[in-house]
């Protein structure tokens, strides 16, 4: 099914007789053109054409009035009615004043359970198949922080395994970020708390964003992402976690549907350790805050110069 | 249930300026922590944890028993901890359990009783430094939010006091590849820690 | 003008038995290929090889190849309009011919390559965001771009002037050429750029990408012309002159022994000192972790560079049409390898996180590459066919 595909709406063309019957065949086809474009049909994905064609022909979001925006949350949700089957709510939550985001994790206390992947894979409405997980967790040989032998497949019985560490990796939220620049489209940007965000309406799918990440934190939907039914999670905004296109990137959000609201983000409910830190930079009571001032901290790949938002530490 | 049997004594550990508690709304604790000097106060509470105690109150049995001071591994019923795994050998049941007539009560090492559900102060007096992570965020975990009100999870969630070492478990599955494509098979493992295998090599010689 | 159109239309419509059964191959690939386009457009990119590890492939192996044959039309335009040489100035119409025909493919390889390509107007400015300067494929748009229309704007005005039994004013058009001349050497160094910005990718990042795409460019280039002025000297009766092809082949040559001296370059900074910069180039050469899939291209690409070399420095070997133009397969193809796969794949492998995940063209992949391939000759043959057929004299506005 390809969204965007174009045909004109039928349009009465009067034939013969006077000028009445011209105007009324004008009328009825342009009542029977409205009925086309406001019926969904499986040429724009389920969708009606009306909406197809607003979706396609849209501003870029910082461009978007509030109305308009308003407009395009309730043609996603409408999408992915149709679409998945399950109705979603879709916010755009703005990000609250005098916060910028941060994340920690304790390295010393990862034990590699992936709960955090799954967390997010749930929270986030990530198609089942297709490959897109934003956090990966990287087994490490204890004694190097060599990425090249690190083990991104573990699968042993139990873990941990002697001899190694766990690190898991996901996007940095860079405060220089190198993808942000490559966008050609502007499609990905920096919000006022932090969180690199990516318009999904927006972005071309030309994949130079991943690229230019140092991370490997953005992630391609080569295929409609795929979601049961019963596992859509309806709460969702519009740069975070509501339902994606194929062909678009996306990346970790740091679960703005939650955390723009004050919760923490999935990755940090789900683990079972703790070893997940979250909260205001801009807070100097906040715990982020504290961690980065006692502990001993490090970011990956800081001589890129890319700032990161999100550091190691360790007991 | 009532929010806190806690004795009029712990009032006096606030004399100490460092600790000061009081009852909560909510049935949850709350502790104030002298953060750096010159900062302001942390404040948190604790979620509790005493209600969902199989063998409370100790009292309801032990009311009934001879207290026996010597240390011993215990001949108990099932479930009911016979000995520890904590402390290799360094602490036994009433370093913590308080055997005085107050059955339901920890004791710090102070000597001084402790509800239950401020056990986590008990854990302190040799944690400390896990103690001082933990009500800064650095250690354990903070309940649903990041900020507001902030509740942290006791120690006693995660950590079994009895065995404290949280053991292996399965991880979930690992990454998929992309639809359509196979994973890489046949990896030859990387080239390791190098000076490893030269002093491996020496010593087998 | 409109006439001039007609004409140009009735032109590339007549022609022998051959033209019509080349044209007719070409349409026939062009089918298959959009076939599978159309496959690709309802499925999505995962009907080809690419992934989260690996996510420009095949397509953007031949977009940076392309960009280098267009760029290198300039070899044509240097010597017929600095320097005045009568001879080069009568064939390099052709050399536009195919930088036109290499842009256009180029573009429809970023095309194809787009997730979402119905949104590709986000990039234009106004209704769209534009990200420019700071994006390096914004820039790599707006240089294409103006390539594309001075090498159709240029073309287009002497041809009609020709066509109109009269001379293009040289002080019209001059000031194009000299913009076109510079504009050459940006879109290969902006496109150069596009992978050497990535600090994330350390097989790119270097100073040195710049100087090894131009060196490479003006070997395919002139190695592709030197075939094209052949095929056309068969084909037709359009006089080519041998001295053309030896400053070409000469061109070539320079260009094919600095490029070298780069690999060389390469090869002594990553290897002497071996750190986490050189992980991708050794799996390129040699493989890493029991993975080495593109260990015998690159070799072959640089035994086929070497020995196309030895053939071009010898002197009588390179006037030798013979072993001339099986040196100019052998550059253009190892360029190829080189440029393409050689350069954009290593650049994925490993992940920045270290994983080693390889990479292997699908059917459809190669099918729509082959579709814009024979596209870009079907435009080349059509131009071509004009362009002779104006500066023969058999087209013109008085009849």
């Amino acid at each position: 099914m390809s969204d965007g595909q174009q045909n004109d709406p039928e349009v009465g063309s009067g034939a013969g007789g006077g000028r009445r019957h011209f105007l009324k065949t004008l009328g009825l086809g342009a009542a029977a053109a409205g009925a086309v474009a406001a019926a969904p049909a499986p040429a724009w994905g389920g969708r009606t054409l009306k909406d197809a064609f607003a979706d396609l022909f849209r501003k870029h979001y910082k461009e978007m009035s509030p109305d308009e925006v308003e407009a395009a949350l309730r043609r996603i949700e409408r999408r992915a009615e149709a679409r998945l089957g399950v109705g979603i709510d879709c916010s755009n939550t703005p990000p609250l004043e005098g916060v910028v985001f941060g994340y920690a994790i304790n390295v010393s206390v990862c034990r590699g359970y992936r709960d955090c992947v799954s967390g997010c894979v749930k929270e986030n409405n990530l198609g089942r198949d297709s490959q897109v997980q934003y956090i990966r967790v990287l087994e490490m040989e204890q004694g190097t922080l060599d990425l090249e032998q690190a083990d991104h497949y573990y699968d042993p019985a139990t873990v941990p395994v002697e001899g190694k560490y766990y690190l898991p990796v996901q996007c940095m939220q860079c405060d220089d970020p190198p993808c942000v620049k490559a966008c050609p489209v502007e499609a990905t940007w920096m919000e006022p708390d932090g969180v690199v965000v990516v318009d999904y309406d927006w972005c071309i799918g030309c994949r130079y964003c991943m690229t230019a990440c140092p991370y490997w934190a953005r992630h391609f939907n080569w295929t409609e992402p795929q979601i049961p039914a019963e596992e859509v999670n309806s709460n969702t905004h519009y740069l975070g976690n509501r339902p994606r296109p194929r062909g678009v990137v996306e990346k970790c959000h740091f679960c703005l549907q939650r955390t723009r609201v004050g919760r923490e983000p999935a990755c940090v409910e789900a683990c079972p350790t703790g070893a997940r830190v979250f909260g205001n930079l801009l807070d100097p009571d906040s715990e982020i805050r504290w961690i980065l001032a006692n502990k001993t901290v490090f970011r990956l790949k800081e001589d890129l110069g890319t700032e990161p938002k999100f550091w190691y530490y360790t007991d | 249930m009532p929010g806190g049997r806690i004795p009029g004594f712990l009032m006096m550990l606030s004399l100490t300026g460092l600790v000061q508690a009081e009852p909560a709304a909510e049935g949850t604790v709350v502790e104030k922590v002298q953060q750096d000097p010159g900062r302001s106060e942390v404040t948190f509470s604790v979620r509790p944890r005493r209600d969902q105690l199989y063998f409370y109150p100790c009292a309801d049995c032990h009311e009934f028993m001879d207290s026996n001071g010597d240390i011993r591994q215990l001949e108990v019923e099932t479930g009911h901890p016979a000995g520890l795994e904590h402390g290799d050998g360094r602490i036994w049941c009433l370093s913590c359990h308080s055997s005085t007539s107050q059955y339901n009560m920890l004791h710090d090492l102070l000597g001084q009783d402790l509800d239950l559900d401020r056990g986590y102060r008990v854990c302190a007096g040799c944690h400390g430094e896990h103690y001082r992570d933990w009500s800064h965020g650095a250690h354990g975990k903070r309940v649903a939010v990041w900020r507001g009100e902030r509740v942290l999870f006791s120690c006693v969630e995660c950590h079994n006091p009895h065995h404290p070492a949280i053991a292996p478990r399965a991880p979930q599955p690992p990454p998929p590849v992309r639809a359509g494509l196979e994973p890489m098979k046949g990896q030859v493992s990387g080239k390791g820690v190098p000076w490893l295998s030269r002093t491996e090599g020496a010593a087998s010689e | 003008m409109i006439r001039f159109l007609f004409d140009a239309v009735r032109t590339v419509l007549q022609g022998p038995r051959e033209y019509w059964l080349w044209l007719l191959f070409l349409a026939a690939v062009i089918a298959y290929g959009v076939a599978n386009y159309v496959q690709q457009l309802t499925t999505g990119l995962v009907v080809t090889g690419m992934s989260d590890q690996v996510s420009w492939g095949f397509y953007i192996s031949n977009f940076a190849f392309l960009v280098g044959i267009a760029a290198a039309a300039v070899l044509l335009v240097i010597p017929a309009y600095i320097f005045n040489r009568r001879d080069v100035k009568e064939v390099v119409l052709v050399g536009e011919g195919i930088a036109v025909a290499a842009v256009i493919m180029a573009m429809l390889f970023v095309v194809v390559d787009l997730g979402r390509p119905e949104r590709f107007w986000h990039m234009i400015p106004g209704p769209g965001r534009f990200n420019f300067p700071l994006s390096l494929l914004a820039w790599d748009v707006v240089v294409l771009s103006g390539y594309l229309l001075l090498n159709l704007g240029i073309p287009f005005y002497i041809l009609y002037s020709k066509y109109r039994g009269g001379e293009p004013s040289l002080r019209l058009y001059f000031p194009f050429v000299v913009l076109a001349i510079f504009w050459a050497i940006s879109i290969h160094t902006v496109t150069a750029f596009l992978f050497s910005a990535n600090p994330a990718r350390p097989y790119w990042h270097t100073a040195l990408l710049g100087p090894r795409f131009i060196a490479s460019a003006f070997v395919s280039g002139p190695g592709l012309i030197i075939l094209t002025l052949q095929v056309i000297r068969r084909v037709t009766s359009y006089r080519i002159e041998q001295s053309v092809i030896d400053l070409l082949a000469l061109i070539m040559t320079f260009a094919l022994q600095i490029n070298l001296f780069f690999v060389v370059a390469e090869l002594f900074t990553d290897f002497y000192n071996e750190g986490s910069h050189s992980v991708s180039i050794r799996y390129l050469f040699f493989g890493i972790e029991g993975f080495a899939s593109l260990r015998p291209w690159i070799w072959t690409a640089l035994g086929m560079n070497l020995v196309a070399v030895t053939i071009l420095t010898i002197h009588p070997l390179r006037r030798n049409l013979v072993t001339l133009n099986i040196a100019c397969v052998l550059a253009c193809v190892g360029i190829w390898i080189e440029k393409g796969m050689g350069l954009v794949i290593p650049g994925f492998i490993p992940t920045p996180l270290g994983e080693v995940f390889e990479y292997t063209p699908t059917r459809t992949e190669l099918g729509v590459s082959a579709a814009i391939w024979a596209l870009g000759f079907m435009i080349f043959t059509l131009l071509a066919k004009l362009v002779i057929a104006v500066e023969q004299g058999k087209v013109t506005h008085a009849r």
